[in-house]
C-alpha cells in the first residue's frame, strides 16, 4: 500500500487519521486547515510512520501514533 | 443479531431494532445522546466501543468501530457521534469535538484499521449525507 495518506496536527506530529479513500489517500485538494498537515507515506519503514497501518504493531497497539520522520507533504 | 440503529431517522431521534428479543424482536425510536461510548477498565471512556439501549426492554447491545456485522450501519452510528448537529470529541483524547467531516471520518477509520485491520472501513461523506 503505497503512496498512502495521513493527517496529522501540525503542532505535534501527531497522526489523527488515515487516508479515507479506500487506498488510503486523501480526496484530491483535501485541506483541514491551518492545524493539520496531510502527509504522503511512500514508504511505511523509511518514511517511519509509527505503527503504520500496514504494520502488524498498527493492530497491536493503542494509539496515538506519532510521525517519526517527515516525508513530502501532499 | 443485537440492538442496533436501523435508521438514522433525524439527528435528535434514531430508529431502532432489537432483532433477538425473547418476544422474537422489537423496535423503537432512541435519542442519540443515550447511545454512549462504554468504559475502559481504568474508568475511561473507549473509543472503540459503542452501546445502545433498546427502547422496549432495556437490553443493551455493545457494537465495535469497525462495524462487526454492519459495518456500514454501525460505522455510521461512530461518525454520527462526533459530527454535528451534536458533535462529541473522540474520547481517546486525539480529536476535539467539531471537526471537518472527512477528518472525523479518517480520525474513526484509525481506530478500525487498529481493531480490526486494514480495509475494514466503508463509510463515507456521501454515506452521512454529507
Amino acid at each position: 500500500m503505497s503512496p498512502w495518506q495521513v493527517a496529522i496536527q501540525s503542532a505535534d506530529r501527531l497522526v489523527v487519521g488515515v487516508g479515507t479513500n479506500p487506498d488510503y489517500t486523501f480526496p484530491a485538494g483535501t485541506d483541514f486547515g491551518a492545524d493539520y498537515e496531510i502527509l504522503t507515506v511512500e514508504d511505511d519503514a523509511e518514511v517511519g510512520v509509527l505503527n503504520a497501518p500496514t504494520s502488524p504493531a498498527w493492530m497491536s497497539v493503542d494509539p496515538p501514533y506519532r510521525v517519526l520522520a517527515e516525508a513530502p507533504t501532499a | 443479531m443485537s440492538v442496533y440503529v436501523a435508521s438514522f431517522t433525524s439527528p435528535s431521534s434514531w430508529e431502532v431494532i432489537h432483532d433477538d428479543a425473547r418476544d422474537g424482536g422489537h423496535g423503537g425510536t432512541i435519542d442519540p445522546a443515550t447511545v454512549v461510548h462504554t468504559t475502559s477498565i481504568d474508568g475511561s471512556p473507549n473509543a472503540n466501543f459503542l452501546s445502545i439501549t433498546c427502547p422496549v426492554c432495556g437490553a443493551t447491545s455493545t457494537h465495535p468501530v469497525g462495524g462487526g456485522a454492519q459495518p456500514s450501519q454501525v460505522q455510521q452510528m461512530f461518525a454520527r457521534k462526533l459530527l454535528p448537529p451534536n458533535p462529541e470529541a473522540c474520547p481517546c483524547g486525539n480529536l476535539a469535538a467539531g471537526k471537518p467531516t472527512l477528518l472525523t471520518i479518517a480520525h474513526l477509520k484509525t481506530h478500525a484499521d487498529q481493531l480490526d485491520g486494514t480495509g475494514r472501513w466503508v463509510v463515507n461523506t456521501g454515506d452521512l449525507g454529507l
